[in-house]
């Protein structure tokens, strides 16, 4: 019933620990600028983009959120109708690697998407740039098999200070986002009365 | 929600919970089914149908009976929709509407709430469409959403807007509007944040009382929706650190102290302090710490403080050098302590303390030439501050922390320069200070620490004074504990090895040994006995070593002094066999007047002060071993020394201790070659052996009767070998002659008596001494030819 529309608007969440760089990855993006102080997030809130991805150009509406938990109070509806999870960890800081399980696990049960095991993720690699590489934790390896246990999860190693495979990564999340974009199931309401909202179905089985 | 606030799960909330789930789920599928219309008549192109359903769709947000959480997702189910919404505007504007038509279309709608919604919505469009001043829109719509005066309602629509204007503000902030500037946009965030913190801070006193809990939990939920304005300040990149301090934060603060509520204000002020920037916060530090002064009487400053001072820590550990640069410059060490007195006033002891620790953590970080002058500063301002207080015993704990905290991060040395020290361990009882001056003395034990010079020990003396000095009238009210306080005076004791000049200087070590006698004095008895002993000792290893004769005198005479304290506890064995170890060193010395006061002192203590027979013969038996060991007595002192020895061996209680006594004072009198009195001695020593034959029989282990004469026997050979030729009051051989006799009659007859043990012995002895003596006259056969052995 619906015709398709015109523009197709993908939404992404970054989701990973506190000071991982999530914010930074967000703005050195969208707006090609980095701020080397940390900015603590407050609960969640998003810029959007125009990316072409193939033949087509999309609205990438990218959700930066709170790493820490104290500062999301309302909890995590905004997650529904994500159609990409970024997660992104510090390669300088072993617990945000080892956390990656919970942030995936958490955004499955939160979003619930129609198909989990096949809900796209991208994993980030952060702040490469630090001390030159020395003070790096978590290997190159390490993390790609991780992301390969997880289904061929796609891996970038990124810098937002020095924009080190920013855009890449992002192609790489708008073209794994359009992909999960199903076809959203046609929904007929049991009554065209307006004015009788009581009569809403329940049954539709999409709410 | 935070789970240490939620109340426990009653059947009530499970019911409420259910009931949340319904409506939430009736709401989420009106807005899906009025989203269906919306979405279909903006295919069909029908403006009038569009503004229709999606005003249904937005009615649905007027409903109060979701809390927070619930109504967030209901809210972001129509946020998503109304995405749709905007793209639909965006394209009418290409299709000869203007931005501004469609502004006044909307304001038709028959809701307040779903027609502000579409305003806000259409407000997205009209920014990018550069018709009118981006400021005077945000202007127009931030006052409009004063129609809505809900809180929950107007929390989110008001969060809406903040989403949507945030295209506007970047606009703004790339000069793409001339007209407006970064002032405007700023002032624009700043009056959405006062006016949700004003619908925030009502909800409190909205309702039944009975609700109370509840709408704080509520409250709770909607706090991010408030702070994140503030994130919205902090990502403008032309709020400089100039606008921060000018307007900005003064902004913020004025809002957080007006409006006198501990949520909000504990809240937003950690809202601050996570969001801004560590160089922000390093040059408007005045500014916060003075805010924080101002706020309610049960808002957590010591919580708020503490997280600035610690975000500034963790800055100097991430970024050392520019951070460092940066808190010199501004001073921010002293902008921290300087207004902390005027709030611990006001806040209790325990949150005074924990600021005050926080400030002291942090200076300990980042301080570098200066930490020690600054560590003392904060000790002596927190002493000062609480001096009056009350301390809880969290406080206390606290205090503690402040205390072991310098003990963690500093050399005891560098420690000991801390003059306030002290003063801040006084705000503690007398049990917790105890702990923290035995924690003190085991680092130093442990680190095997020299105190070189005696200004440091003084103060290690003041630092440590609760173990070392009795407790001042009134202060301590515990019982006495001795064995407490022996475990803590031997951990003291072995403190005063510790002490001394590290390159080797007599003079030096002496005078720290002086002090630390006369710190030990002011200990009371208990204490004394423990720690005195070491500081005779230690003077006395000074003694042995000096060269200079006139200071050993010298040390000799405060070694006198010191024992005398020791006799006066009373220790007198302590002290009789101090003097003892003193008489010996003197004489070693060649110093015979210190040598002879020492020796008469353990005299007069034997005299006075040891009273338990058994111990008067051992006390003896060492005095006389002592004055044996001595070298360097002239004859007069020396004699008058023996000759009391004897006197009192001659008084000793039992006849068979009398007997050993004095055969052993003998060997005083042959070393200066006083023939006539070791004879004297013998004899003597015979009488009480006989005296002790008539008295009853010896007990178990002590020498019997018979054992004695064999005893005595021996020591007439022995001097008799020795004598030679001429002298007076020499030992005869006939005095010899009688005591072989005697020995023999007295063995034979204890060999026909029944065996034992106890005869073996003798009888071995016996034929021992016979052995001796046949080897004697074989040696020597003129000298014992005369005497006979009847075998």
């Amino acid at each position: 019933m619906a015709a398709p529309r015109k523009r197709t608007l993908l939404k992404v969440i970054i989701l990973g620990d506190s000071g991982v760089g999530k914010t930074s990855l967000m703005h050195q993006y969208v707006s090609k600028k980095f701020s080397n102080q940390y900015k603590a997030t407050i609960g969640a809130d998003f810029l959007t983009k125009e990316v072409q991805v193939e033949d087509r150009l999309v609205t990438m509406q990218i959700w930066d959120t709170a790493g820490q938990e104290r500062f999301q109070s309302l909890g995590v509806a905004f997650y529904r109708g994500a159609d990409c999870c970024v997660l992104v960890y510090d390669v300088n800081t072993a617990k945000t690697f080892e956390n990656l399980d919970n942030w995936r696990d958490e955004f499955l049960i939160q979003a619930s998407p129609k198909d989990p095991d096949n809900f796209p993720f991208v994993v980030l690699g952060n702040k490469v740039d630090v001390d030159g590489g020395s003070s790096r934790v978590v290997s190159k390896k390490k993390a790609t098999t991780w992301c390969a246990s997880k289904g061929d999860v796609p891996y970038y190693e990124t810098s937002a200070k020095e924009d080190i495979n920013i855009d890449a990564a992002f192609q790489c999340i708008a073209k794994n986002a359009l992909k999960n974009e199903v076809e959203e199931e046609i929904y007929i309401p049991d009554t065209i009365d307006v004015n009788a909202k009581a009569n809403v179905s329940k049954s539709s089985g999409c709410c | 929600m935070e789970p240490s606030t939620s109340p426990p799960v009653s059947t009530m909330d499970q019911i409420m919970a259910a009931e949340q789930e319904k409506w939430l789920a009736d709401a989420k599928a009106a807005v899906k089914q009025q989203a269906f219309y919306m979405k279909r008549a903006i295919d069909e192109d029908n403006l009038r149908d569009v503004f229709k359903y999606s005003s249904a769709m937005l009615g649905e947000l007027r409903t109060s009976l979701l809390s927070p959480q619930k109504y967030y997702e209901l809210y972001m189910r129509a946020f998503d929709e109304l995405r749709q919404l905007e793209m639909f505007f965006e394209e009418q504007r290409g299709k000869g509407h203007t931005a501004s038509e469609l502004y006044e279309l909307v304001q038709h709608a028959g809701n307040v709430l779903p027609r502000l919604y579409l305003l806000v919505t259409v407000g997205a469009v009209f920014i990018r469409s550069h018709e009118s001043p981006i400021k005077a829109l945000l202007k127009d719509l931030v006052e409009m959403c004063g129609g809505i005066q809900h809180p929950v309602r107007g929390l989110f629509l008001r969060t809406y807007l903040t989403q949507i204007s945030r295209e506007g503000l970047t606009l703004i902030e790339n000069k793409v509007d001339e007209e407006s500037t970064t002032g405007d946009a700023v002032e624009f965030v700043l009056q959405n944040f006062t006016e949700m913190n004003k619908l925030w801070v009502r909800m409190k006193h909205q309702g039944p009382v009975r609700e109370r809990a509840k709408r704080e939990r509520e409250r709770k939920e909607l706090r991010d929706l408030v702070g994140k304005n503030l994130v919205i300040l902090s990502s403008m990149e032309e709020v400089d650190v100039e606008m921060y301090g000018e307007i900005v934060l003064p902004r913020i603060l004025e809002q957080v102290v007006n409006c006198k509520d501990e949520l909000a204000q504990n809240y937003l002020m950690d809202c601050i302090i996570q969001v801004f920037p560590d160089e922000f916060h390093i040059k408007t530090v005045e500014t916060f710490v003075e805010g924080c002064g101002n706020l309610h009487q049960d808002t957590n400053v010591a919580q708020i403080l503490c997280g600035l001072i610690k975000r500034l820590g963790n800055y100097m550990e991430n970024e050392p050098e520019a951070s460092s640069a940066l808190f010199e410059e501004h001073q921010t060490f002293e902008k921290l302590l300087e207004p902390a007195t005027k709030i611990s006033d006001k806040v209790g002891s325990q949150a005074s303390a924990m600021i005050y620790s926080a400030i002291l953590d942090f200076a300990v970080k980042t301080s570098k030439g200066e930490a020690l002058g600054r560590v003392d500063q904060v000790l002596s301002q927190c002493a000062g501050a609480l001096r009056t207080a009350e301390i809880t015993s969290q406080a206390a704990r606290t205090l503690k922390s402040i205390l072991t905290t310098p003990l963690d991060s500093y050399t005891i040395t560098d420690l000991l320069e801390l003059g306030s020290y002290p003063s801040v361990m006084q705000l503690l009882q007398p049990r917790m200070q105890k702990a923290v001056a035995v924690d003190i003395v085991e680092k130093i034990l442990k680190k095997g620490t020299v105190i070189p010079d005696a200004k440091k020990v003084a103060s290690l003396f003041d630092f440590i004074s609760t173990i070392v000095e009795d407790a001042k009238a009134g202060e301590d009210d515990d019982e006495v504990d001795e064995e407490e306080i022996e475990e803590e005076q031997n951990l003291v004791a072995r403190l005063v090895h510790q002490m001394r000049s590290p390159d080797g200087s007599v003079e030096e070590s002496f005078a720290i040994l002086e002090l630390a006698k006369d710190r030990f004095g002011r200990g009371g008895p208990l204490r004394v006995k423990h720690t005195l002993p070491t500081v005779v000792f230690d003077v006395l290893q000074l003694v042995k070593r000096d060269e200079d004769e006139e200071r050993c005198v010298k040390m000799l005479k405060f070694l006198h002094g010191a024992i005398d304290m020791i006799a006066e506890v009373p220790e007198p064995e302590k002290a009789f066999k101090l003097y003892l170890e003193c008489t010996l060193v003197a004489d070693l010395k060649g110093l015979e007047t210190s040598a002879y006061d020492f020796a008469t002192a353990a005299f007069d203590i034997y005299e006075n002060g040891i009273p338990d027979q058994k111990a008067q013969v051992e006390a003896l038996k060492m005095l006389i071993g002592c004055l044996a060991s001595c070298e360097n007595f002239g004859e007069d002192n020396y004699d008058a020394l023996s000759s009391a020895a004897t006197k009192w061996s001659i008084k000793l209680l039992k006849k068979s201790d009398q007997c050993i006594s004095v055969f052993s004072c003998a060997h005083l009198f042959s070393t200066k070659g006083s023939s006539e009195k070791v004879l004297v001695c013998l004899k003597r020593a015979l009488t009480a052996a006989k005296q002790a034959q008539g008295m009853a029989k010896s007990s178990r282990g002590e020498m019997g009767p018979v054992e004695l004469f064999i005893a005595i026997l021996n020591k007439y050979l022995y001097f008799f070998d020795k004598q030679e030729e001429g002298e007076d009051g020499q030992i005869k051989v006939e005095d010899v002659q009688m005591l072989v006799d005697l020995v023999s009659n007295e063995t034979s007859s204890l060999a026909s008596a029944a065996g034992g043990e106890a005869s073996d012995r003798v009888l071995k002895f016996y034929s021992n001494t016979l052995r001796h003596i046949m080897a004697l006259k074989e040696k020597k056969p003129e000298k014992y030819s005369a005497l006979s052995l009847k075998t």
